[in-house]
């Protein structure tokens, strides 16, 4: 898994590329946390690239919100492809991740 | 694909998470080649692959003396179904298959990958002898 991350004025993307597995996850987890300590506490997680995800990927996606959270941001999914939105509805998770169209319109719609 | 047609890939290896994308990438590899595999098939079974192949290497403890943990997985395609044995020589370990539910809190990080192996999968099952073997089980949907 490649790993991209964007800074934006008011948030910044990271996108992971390939499959978000058990092998790519930490590689996601670390991505976040630097974001955070960096003081970007407005994450959006594009997965517009990202070809699938296993509970491990979605660990790290839950643990990127719960501690995005408490730095009083969020982080936010956008664009998820097909493999990886069907799994955020096989466990109930689009309902706490709810995905925005793209990166651009997942702050600026709200 | 003729109706008795079987096509199957195999891939032996230590128990370390790269070995998870050396079987994704030959499942990919063998769906295409098998031309037909409808999409959510495939995304389901390697799925539920990726859960139990991590599961085994992530929970396995060695023998005692033994250096490593050796995984060996097969993956089958035919027209009716898609197949996968997963086998590692790692301590038979006692894992409770049934009323696995997903975790009340839906913020819970980690505790998913059986649950979800059980809703993708129309069969699994867990043998164990030397070691552990999993037997994963789809049926294509028409």
């Amino acid at each position: 898994m490649d790993l991209k991350v964007n800074k934006m004025r008011n948030y910044a993307v990271i996108a992971p590329q390939g499959r978000l597995t058990a092998v790519g996850a930490p590689t996601l987890r670390q991505a976040l946390e630097r974001l955070l300590e960096q003081g970007s506490v407005r994450i959006v997680v594009d997965l517009s690239e990202t070809a699938f995800i296993d509970s491990s990927g979605l660990g790290a996606l839950i643990g990127g919100l719960k501690s995005a959270r408490l730095a009083q941001g969020d982080l936010r999914i956008a664009a998820p492809t097909p493999a990886v939105s069907s799994v955020l509805k096989l466990t109930n998770l689009d309902k706490v991740l709810r995905a925005y169209p793209t990166a651009e319109t997942a702050y600026h719609a709200s | 694909m003729p109706v008795d047609a079987q096509k199957c890939c195999e891939i032996d290896g230590s128990a370390e998470l790269g070995i998870v994308e050396e079987v994704l990438d030959a499942f990919d590899q063998l769906c295409e080649g098998s031309g037909g595999v409808a999409d959510e098939d495939q995304m389901q079974f390697a799925l539920a692959v990726s859960e139990i192949l991590t599961n085994m290497i992530t929970h396995g403890r060695a023998h005692p003396g033994a250096a490593e943990i050796a995984i060996h997985a097969k993956i089958c395609v035919d027209p009716h179904q898609l197949q996968a044995f997963l086998r590692d020589t790692a301590e038979p370990i006692n894992v409770a298959l049934d009323n696995l539910s997903l975790p009340d809190d839906v913020l819970e990080e980690s505790g998913r990958g059986l649950v979800i192996s059980t809703m993708v999968l129309d069969r699994l099952e867990r043998q164990t002898d030397s070691g552990n073997v999993w037997t994963l089980q789809r049926f294509r949907r028409p």
